[in-house]
């Protein structure tokens, strides 16, 4: 005959110290599952708010860049994203935040040509440096960490793990990777599975690393060539909206109004899955040092 | 009785196409961008593939219908309550990450 039962629930007490009762019975306790007032005392300190954007109008939406976290910029072709990503890489820098920037299908020396107008705040991408601007532009390199990956050949996210590990090692934070198709290597018809898991991993790592990824995505074509993208026009749109913790796009406001100022961009904060407010800003595309203005601005409340 | 409204390759223009429709079209689709629809669907209309459609009133409606809207160009209101923290929250960063001054040099000069 068997022992009498009783329903399981009697084995248990309300706020069970779950370490006696794994003492009692001989089960080995789990460390997947515990309690929730035994995490580190240190998670209820404060926690670490990331830094700026450099832009106080963005901000307000993404509430800073964190690490752990990857944001996907997107926008219709010639729209700006590897030169508003560039310009985010300086802000940070300028911030103390070691960074690496990664294009492959810009030369290096076009990324400290474009860095190097936004530091100096002159048109060095298509002009010789003078010996006072290199000396400035040197002042800049020694005193902020700004790395730069010189290989533009194609790449693969195995390597481009390893590298992130030793990115780590050297301090990195911010890294830019320009941009997404370049790390995806499948034949069209596993495209979708491919960008799934390479957009996993690329979150993983962030998560793993504690680092931040800004990672450039191009959208679909559009019909008329000049709508306004939307997160329904990423290629691969179900990953990348899926893991992507923030997700910017840009839009030249002239594309889709003639009366716009054309060097008018609009910020929209499509995802944030940290604070989950999301709305648009504007900065303003400067030709001269190919980087980015807002309108005079900080808000204090 | 209304005049049949349809697209004129020739002159590149929506004929009988008159502001009471706009404004008919308009409340028919208040979130939608009508100016700027209305010019896609002419360079459409003027494609490969949009060179055998007339573009009737029937295919500005469906069209129309299928547009992006103008939601998400709507700022979003944060609470005040959280307005507050937030706020705060972005003051303390700034400080901490030395934002500010980096902030400052992105702004337009007027």
């Amino acid at each position: 005959m068997g022992e009498e039962q009783r329903p399981a629930g009697d084995s248990f007490e309300p706020a069970t110290n779950l370490s006696v009762f794994w003492k009692l019975s001989d089960i080995d306790p789990n460390t997947a599952i515990i309690p929730v007032g035994e995490l580190p005392i240190e998670y209820r300190k404060s926690i670490d708010k990331g830094f700026s954007t450099g832009w106080s109008g963005l901000d307000k939406y993404l509430q800073g860049i964190r690490m752990g976290e990857m944001t996907v910029v997107t926008a219709d072709t010639g729209a700006g994203k590897t030169t508003f990503c560039t310009h985010i890489m300086v802000n940070a820098a300028m911030q103390g935040i070691p960074v690496w920037i990664n294009s492959w299908e810009m030369k290096p020396v076009m990324i400290l040509r474009k860095i190097a107008s936004i530091v100096l705040r002159r048109p060095l991408k298509c002009v010789d440096f003078t010996e006072e601007e290199s000396k400035i532009f040197d002042n800049f390199a020694s005193r902020h960490k700004v790395y730069v990956n010189p290989q533009t050949i194609w790449t693969n996210i195995d390597e481009l793990e390893e590298q992130l590990k030793c990115a780590k090692m050297m301090g990195v934070k911010l890294v830019m990777l320009d941009h997404l198709d370049y790390l995806v290597n499948t034949r069209k018809e596993k495209l979708h599975e491919a960008i799934d898991e390479t957009v996993k991993r690329l979150h993983e790592l962030a998560f793993s690393l504690e680092m931040h990824f800004l990672l450039i995505c191009h959208p679909r074509q559009t019909m008329t060539g000049s709508e306004e993208v939307g997160m329904h026009s990423l290629k691969g749109s179900s990953a990348i909206k899926q893991y992507a913790d923030n997700i910017i796009i840009l839009h030249r406001c002239a594309r889709t109004d003639t009366q716009a100022d054309p060097t008018k961009v609009k910020v929209r904060v499509a995802k944030n899955r940290m604070f989950g407010i999301e709305g648009n800003t504007y900065l303003y595309y400067v030709p001269m040092w190919d980087g980015y203005e807002e309108l005079g601005r900080v808000s204090n409340g | 009785m209304r005049k049949s409204i349809y697209f004129d390759k020739a002159k590149k223009m929506f004929v009988n196409l008159d502001s009471d429709m706009m404004k008919q079209l308009t409340t028919e689709f208040p979130h939608v961008d009508l100016l700027g629809e209305l010019h896609k669907m002419m360079m459409w209309l003027q494609s490969p593939k949009g060179s055998k459609r007339r573009g009737t009133l029937g295919f500005i409606r469906k069209w129309l219908g299928n547009a992006p809207t103008k939601i998400f160009d709507r700022e979003i209101d944060v609470p005040q309550a959280l307005q507050g923290l937030i706020n705060k929250y972005l003051e303390d960063m700034w400080e901490k990450s030395n934002a500010l001054p980096v902030i400052a040099l992105n702004q337009r000069r007027t």
